[in-house]
Formats: C-alpha cells, structure tokens, sequence
C-alpha cells in the first residue's frame, strides 16, 4: 500500500513529537525530527527517520522559529507537517506560511484556527449556530453603565474578563452592584498592563462548574463526528492534571446534546482536523461552550482507550484529504480510561520544577497500562519547557477499577534523578470525593489547603529510606566512580565495604 | 557506619553495618533491622525485611539524597551523627542560607538586604521550566544578604538570600 504521505516533519519535541512519529511509522510514512541543542540525544530525536538542529534551546530559537522550521520541511522534503500540541500548533501563521510553502499542515485551516483563536470572535461565531454561552455579553463594554445593566440582567455574581485575555490576567469576580465600579477599574488597569488593551466583557459566573470536553473528529468533505466526552475538572492552578474519559457524571442524553453542540461549533469554525470543543458544566448540567481547541489534546490518549480509535490517524488521513470513515453511530465507548500528567516537578516542597538527569528509569506496564513519554534512563530533563515527561493512562472495565489500575501502576513508577509528582496522584486517588466523583474546577485548589501532609513516610517505610540512602552512600565512598558507569556488585566494591565496615 | 539521618525534618540516629551475604543489620533510633539488601542494578535495591519484599530507588540528589518507595519520593540527609543533631537541635536559629532548588534564571528580586521578612514570603522569584515560582523565607528576620540580582543564571545549590 502507498502510505498517504511520503514524509512527516514533527515540529514538536517530547512525549507528543515521541507519540507521532509512532504512528507515521505504523502507517509507512517516514518522519523528520527538529530539535534543540538541549534536545540533542532527544527521544524523539533518536526515533525519528531524520533529524535537523534547528538552533539554541530557547522555543523562540529553535521550536517557535518558523523560518527554520519551513526550511528544514523543504531541504527534507518533507509533504506535510503535524505541529503537536503548544509551540506552533495554533498559530495561524505557522499554518499559513506551511500552506505558503506548498506543505499540508496537518490541522485547521488558517482561517478557523484564527476564528477559534479570538474569543470574542470564537463567541460570536457559535452562538449564530445556537451554541450555548456563558450568559454575558459578546462584545467589550463602552460605558460602565452598560456593565451595570447586564450584570442585573444576568444575576450576579459575574465574572469581568480581558478581551484580550488570558492566564488569569484581567480577571474580576464580582458578588453584587456595589462591588462593580472598582472592579471595573481594577479589572481594565490589569487588561492594560498585561495585554496593552483594557477592553472587558461581562459573563455570568458560573458557581463550582466541571470542565468537559467533547473530542471532534472533521475531515475537509463536511463530515464530523463527536468522539466522547473528556473530564477535566482536577486542574491546580487552571492546569488539568488528572483527565478521565467519559465522564462520571454523563449521560446519553446529555452526551448526544453537548455532542450536538459542538458539531455546530465545527460548523460554525468550518473546521477540519480532530478538534476539542470545552464547555463548562454547571451544578444542574446546563453546559456553555467555553472555547475550541484546534489541535490534539494533551489528554488525547483516554478517547483513545475508550474508543479505541488512533486519532493521530485520522488526522494524517484527513490532512491526506481522506473522507472519514466513520458515522456517529460507530462510535462506541467502552470501559473507563484516566490519565495523570506525570510532571518533574515536587509536590513536597510547592511544586518546585526538578530538572536533570534521570539516573535510573521504569516506568509501569501490564494490562490496561499506557505511557507515553519523552524521556528515558540517562536522559537530563532539560530547564527549557514544560516539566511534562510522562502521561500514565490506565483503562479498565469500570472507573473504580480504572483507579485501581492506576494506583497499582503509580506504585510501580521506578524514577530516580529528579523529582516527580508521582506520589501527588496517589494522594488525590485515595481523596473519598475524588473516588465519589464529586468534584468542580476549583477541587483541587481547595483540596491543597487541606491536604494534611506530603504524604509523608512514618514508621517502617522511613526507616527502609533511611536505610537505602545509607546503602548507597557506603557504596559511593567506597566505589569512585558515578553510579550507573559502575558493575553491579564489583569485587572492587565488595573490597571497598569490607575497608569501610573496618572503620567504622 | 554511625550517622545521623534528616528526614521530613526529623533527625534519627542510625548505625548501619553490612555483614556476610548481603545482609545488613541497621539500627535507627531503638529499632533493630537485619535485612537482606541486594543492589539489582546501580541505585536500585531490592530489600527483604522480615519477609516483606521492598524494592527501592536512590540517587544522590545537590549533597543528599533522593529516595523512591511504593511511588512515594523522600529526601534523605545523610551526615556526621554529632552535627546533624547539632542542626537539629539549633533549628532554624541564626542565619539560615536560602539555595536555589533547581537551576533557573532569577526573573525579579521582591526584598532587599535589611528588609524583614516572614516565614514562607517570597524573596525572589526564579524561572525554570517556564513556569516563574517565588523562592520563599525559610523563617522569620531580616534579609541579611541578597546573593543575585535580576537576569542572573543559577544553578541548584547556588546561594540566593540569607535570613537572619
């Protein structure tokens, strides 16, 4: 069979650039790598058909510089590019100077990218296409008195937001008209320092909602199908950290509506790709679309488990121009997947990032097991980008199950090197509200400032640490070379404990 | 071997002797172990205690060490029995050496030297990862020195503040 493209260029780095060029290869397509000098020796790199330096290890050097990325495509001649998730891939730009450079860029077109990009416009947009929103209004508020009046018409309380904005930044909540003016004021001074425009909207405020997300699959022929539903409410500090597919609290009823909904999002966008449409959900199920996502997500592989379809396929087929061959009624959800974001980063000591080499590296396998990573033993984790080295998926029959699973292989992560947020995950799996189900965006956040430890060790489990790290001191006084360039159990080493016990 | 051990900010008093095939006899506090310890490949050991099989991952991690068990991650402060309950015995008193947790770039000072500070304030912050995270007062005092300035590179272990 011919593959439907000749060669990819993976304009990405990591467990995701890792995650695509698995299936290129399955499909017979060859791959071209890009990478940093921090990523030199890279995971991606090494599995990649061929490799290109692109430049320094800061993004804006190498994985954000778009004239090098377009060069390496055509002195490789590489027929389209698949830009991941971050970097690049919603960058209309990007997407364009590829469309410019007679390369398929594997998602949306320029033009929907951007549409989606713009939340006003994104907004405006879906609502003609009885998307449901936030209550509020679409475009920036002139006159404060406007403010007053749809906050009355709305109910308080509501939430002030930066047109522009993003990350937090020109974000007011407000609980009654006396709190408004200064919030106003607050909320457009903040806009303006950060974004260099301090136009606001006003949206109703949505108590204590759960972050859904209903994974699209388009092709360029107008056919699209919604592929399940991903919950995404355990976030700290806005990130998600912890995602499960389906969700706990859906039902059929409720899937086929928000299903539906986001169908027309991709009318409206005229979208082709795999796409993510997330909505907010509020205590009584009402959902309002929050915003579209015109890439695959990070969180990706649980659709993946449940329905068992590849979505890096599709996309590479429909970037092809291939029709979907898929109808609403074939697909079928089975069974309950979750995923942890295994991040290098210590949740003893505020999540302080932990880069540096990994001196030893077993991640967990089995049934029902999949990890997706970047990373392997003797790699540093370089200080560049994100602290991601790892998704851990599990799959079972049933979500309890799904958690046991997950517990099991959370215990048998073996890392050593850096710190992760492994032992984090197991704390948040034993919470009794997160095995309820019973949780909102703001869960976590909450949940830390009751956490009543670090998950500390006590008793004999603190004495076997005490013990370990005294093993291996004694063998690093008494071996000199670094651990890992030495045998296992050298004579010379034996020697050299026997003269260390001596003296001691 | 004697030692005196810091972990989750407690100080243990541990002997740790290796005898013939692989065991190893340890005593922390008045609790007595004798386990067989076998390293199974370079800082990965597998212990057998009273029968419980344990498997476990250590590195040296900036002069201490990083101890994995049942997924759970612990730092182990290994040092000369007498001063490590010297340090614990004094505290946090006197000046107390604030360090760089992990290699960043410090992207804003918030104090300056002979400014009083709070525990848990922050007193700069650093960028590592793209992600910014205030490096916080370790107690309460005075900000005896400030070691950086903004836009410095640093590395773990580098000395930043010092609160007295």
């Amino acid at each position: 069979m011919v593959p439907i493209f000749d060669k990819v260029l993976i304009a990405n780095r990591g467990e995701i650039a890792v995650r695509i060029i698995r299936a290129c290869r399955e499909m017979g397509i060859r791959t071209v790598a890009v990478y940093s000098e921090a990523d030199r020796g890279a995971l991606h790199v090494r599995m990649a058909d061929e490799a290109y330096a692109i430049g320094p290890s800061p993004a804006v050097e190498s994985y954000l510089a778009i004239p090098k990325i377009i060069d390496v495509a055509t002195r490789s001649k590489a027929t389209a590019v698949h830009p991941g998730y971050g970097f690049l891939s919603e960058n209309a730009t990007f997407a364009q100077a590829c469309e410019d450079a007679g390369l398929i860029f594997i998602g949306p077109s320029p033009s929907s990218m951007a549409l989606m990009g713009s939340k006003v416009e994104a907004r405006r947009a879906t609502s003609k296409f009885g998307v449901p929103i936030v209550p509020g209004t679409i475009d920036p508020i002139i006159d404060d008195r406007e403010a007053v009046k749809t906050a009355a018409s709305t109910g308080y309380p509501i939430m002030l937001k930066a047109s522009a904005g993003g990350g937090g930044k020109g974000l007011r909540l407000v609980r009654n008209e006396t709190e408004l003016n200064s919030a106003l004021r607050d909320a457009r001074s903040e806009a303006k320092a950060a974004f260099g425009n301090d136009a606001v909207y006003v949206e109703k405020y949505v108590e204590r909602p759960r972050h859904i997300e209903i994974q699209v699959l388009a092709d360029r022929h107008g056919n699209a199908v919604y592929i399940g539903e991903r919950e995404c409410s355990i976030q700290r500090r806005h990130q998600k950290v912890i995602e499960e597919c389906p969700s706990p609290i859906m039902t059929p009823d409720l899937r086929s509506r928000m299903g539906e909904a986001a169908l027309n999002v991709v009318r409206a966008a005229q979208y082709y790709n795999a796409g993510t449409v997330e909505f907010l959900v509020d205590q009584n199920r009402q959902f309002y679309f929050l915003e579209m996502n015109t890439r695959l997500q990070v969180e990706h592989p649980i659709t993946e488990l449940v329905t068992g379809l590849d979505l890096v396929k599709y996309q590479l087929r429909v970037a092809a121009g291939e029709k979907l061959d898929l109808q609403q009624d074939d697909i079928v959800m089975r069974g309950a997947a979750i995923e942890c974001r295994v991040y290098a980063e210590d949740p003893a000591n505020n999540f302080l990032p932990s880069p540096g080499r990994i001196t030893a590296f077993r991640p967990p396998s089995g049934p029902g097991v999949r990890h997706d990573t970047g990373v392997y033993q003797g790699w540093t984790v370089p200080n560049d980008y994100d602290p991601l080295i790892a998704k851990l998926a599990t799959w079972d029959g049933t979500r309890a199950d799904s958690i046991g699973r997950m517990r099991r292989a959370l215990t048998e992560y073996q890392i050593a090197g850096i710190h992760t947020n492994i032992s984090f995950f197991l704390e948040v799996l034993d919470d009794p509200d997160f095995q309820q189900a019973n949780f909102d965006t703001g869960f976590l956040d909450r949940w830390m400032q009751n956490r009543n430890s670090n998950y500390k060790f006590s008793g004999a489990d603190r004495d076997i640490a005490v013990i370990a790290a005294a093993l291996f001191q004694t063998e690093e006084t008494s071996a000199a070379p670094a651990a890992g360039t030495k045998p296992v159990e050298s004579p010379w080493k034996a020697q050299g404990r026997r003269n260390a016990l001596r003296t001691s | 071997m004697r030692y005196g051990a810091t972990i989750n900010g407690e100080t243990l008093e541990v002997d740790i002797n290796r005898r013939a095939g692989n065991v190893v006899e340890a005593q922390i506090g008045d609790r007595k172990y004798v386990l067989e310890a076998r390293a199974v490949q370079p800082g990965l050991y597998w212990l057998n205690w009273e029968n419980r099989s344990i498997e476990v991952v250590v590195t040296e991690k900036t002069g201490s060490y990083l101890v994995m068990l049942g997924g759970r991650q612990v730092m182990v402060e290994l040092g000369d029995l007498r001063t490590a309950l010297r340090h614990a015995h004094q505290g946090q008193q006197g000046t107390v050496q604030v360090r760089a947790p992990m290699p960043g770039k410090v992207i804003r000072v918030l104090l300056k030297e002979g400014d009083s500070v709070q525990e848990n304030q922050g007193i700069l912050v650093m960028e590592a990862m793209k992600m910014q995270n205030e490096i916080k007062a370790p107690k309460s005092g005075t900000i005896k020195k400030i070691g950086v300035t903004p836009g410095s590179a640093v590395n773990s272990g580098d000395l930043l503040a010092e609160v007295e």
